[in-house]
């Protein structure tokens, strides 16, 4: 049996707590310019200002769409103009086959309710009628699928943690499945109000700290840290593809699966398992695999399930896997992280090299080449990224440098 | 209060909701549909307006008014002396 026909990514858009572009994402990855925060900038209307050189058009609907928007709206559509621009020729606005909206996520828009719900104990005159709309996460299917030029079709998915990862697997069995010729994976952030903020941090899964450090894999960690991101990514099937200038990127590996479970809690089973699987989808060998992008949100018992699980799937020369967790940098941004992470991954294999874990100390495994405090040059090579959920959901994505390269 | 103060209420609203629509040269017997100011954006005035002028009343009960002088007049009725 023959490997099933890769799928390129084309563009790539993020907004993350660098700043907005994939630049700042890189600077960040190279431990560059690290902020001080993994909360997303304040986005205005107005920073959708953006010159959109190949889309005039596109930019105008781009600055009336963010009209009157909180800024997960911005950031949300600030991202996909990236992404489209990445991935289209310039000069061509329109795309020849037909594109599919995949947004990555659900609850997109708590900050919106939770102020709604305030207005409306205030006085439900206070109640906005424009919540009517933006109360569903499906709203962002209506807005990005006016933003770009063409969008024939599109559902929202969500999985939790792994939404990103998830929507970006199902994407590919889309396109695999020839039901279209481009598939705009979107991620809006998921901002959290205080009140999830709260029972996170009361179930044991956030971490206490005033100004946690995000530590994956670190003998201090003790739960997650909040982050927010945005992210989206064009793919497409190689066949597809007349001429990019950028090197390819391709997508040959995806698995999902559940364990049979409403709590939070990981299975290493599971989780070896999704991983075999998306390697197996891949035609690959553990051995192949050149750099290991973790889920690694830094809770003591999701890491070490993780590292177990690697083990079980790598055996012993799990030890000589780079592995890193890009939450170290971003924090967790929830059901953005996958789309994130793996456009961080994209740049990586861009420029070849791996990022750091800037707040470092004692690794939970000695010996075992989980990033230090310093990001370190890697041969580019296939990218396995993992992505879990609470509710037992497991995913995994096998990416390699270019088509055809192991 | 007058219909004029109401009427330049609305302008300020419908300038703050609408996409692209400069204050200064709306004119009270505009059209909403000339303007281009679609029915989301019009139910937002609406209820910004019964809000700002503390009517208790429901959005759809002060009717698909076509301009400001309309709805002016609209939410000068609705008012309680």
């Amino acid at each position: 049996m023959t490997a099933l026909e890769p799928i390129l990514v084309c563009g790539v858009g993020v907004v993350t707590a660098a700043g907005v572009g994939s630049c700042t994402l890189l600077d960040l990855l190279r431990g560059v310019d690290v902020p001080a925060t993994y909360e997303l900038p304040q986005l205005k209307p107005s920073d959708v200002a953006l010159p959109v050189e190949n889309d005039s058009a596109m930019s105008k609907r781009a600055r009336r769409l963010v009209h009157r928007s909180p800024p997960s709206v911005i950031a949300t559509v600030l991202a996909v103009t990236e992404a489209w621009n990445d991935a289209v020729p310039v000069g061509s606005e329109s795309d020849p086959g037909g594109t599919f909206i995949i947004v990555a996520g659900t609850q997109l828009q708590r900050t919106v309710q939770h102020e709604a719900t305030l207005a409306y104990h205030r006085s439900p005159l206070e109640v906005s009628p424009t919540y009517g709309l933006r109360f569903l996460d499906s709203h962002y299917l209506g807005l990005i699928s006016e933003l770009l030029p063409r969008a024939d079709d599109g559902i929202v998915i969500g999985a939790a943690s792994a939404s990103g990862t998830v929507a970006v697997a199902h994407a590919m069995r889309l396109l695999r499945a020839k039901l279209c010729d481009t598939c705009v994976v979107v991620a809006p952030p998921c901002i959290l109000t205080d009140v999830e903020r709260v029972a996170l941090r009361s179930m044991g899964a956030l971490s206490l700290g005033v100004e946690p450090q995000s530590v994956p894999f670190d003998e201090r960690c003790s739960g997650f840290v909040y982050g927010e991101g945005a992210g989206c990514l064009i793919l497409r099937r190689e066949s597809s593809i007349v001429a990019i200038g950028t090197p390819p990127i391709s997508l040959v590996g995806c698995a999902t699966s559940l364990h049979g479970t409403a709590s939070p809690r990981p299975s290493a089973v599971a989780e070896a398992g999704v991983m075999r699987s998306a390697l197996a989808d891949a035609h690959l060998l553990p051995s192949d695999i050149a750099l290991v992008n973790a889920h690694g949100t830094a809770s003591p018992e999701g890491d070490e399930v993780e590292l177990e699980a690697l083990h079980e799937v790598f055996g012993e020369d799990v030890a000589g896997v780079p592995i890193a967790s890009t939450k170290a940098l971003l924090g967790h941004t929830l059901t953005a992280a996958g789309v994130v992470e793996l456009a961080a991954c994209v740049l990586q294999l861009r420029h070849s090299f791996v990022h750091g874990h800037p707040g470092i100390e004692q690794s939970i495994r000695p010996g075992w080449r989980i990033s230090g405090r310093e990001p370190r040059p890697l041969a580019p090579g296939p990218v396995l990224k993992n992505g879990f959920g609470f509710g037992g959901i497991n995913s995994t994505i096998i990416m390699t440098p270019a088509s055809g390269e192991k | 209060m007058g219909d004029v103060v109401i009427e330049d209420m609305i302008r300020t609203v419908l300038a703050e909701v609408a996409y692209d629509l400069d204050p200064g040269t709306l004119q009270h017997s505009d059209s909403f549909t000339d303007l281009g100011v679609d029915s989301m954006d019009r139910v937002e005035v609406v209820s910004l307006m019964l809000n700002k002028l503390g009517i208790d009343a429901p959005v759809r009960e002060v009717g698909n008014t076509d301009s400001i002088r309309e709805l002016a007049e609209r939410l000068a009725e609705r008012r309680t002396p």
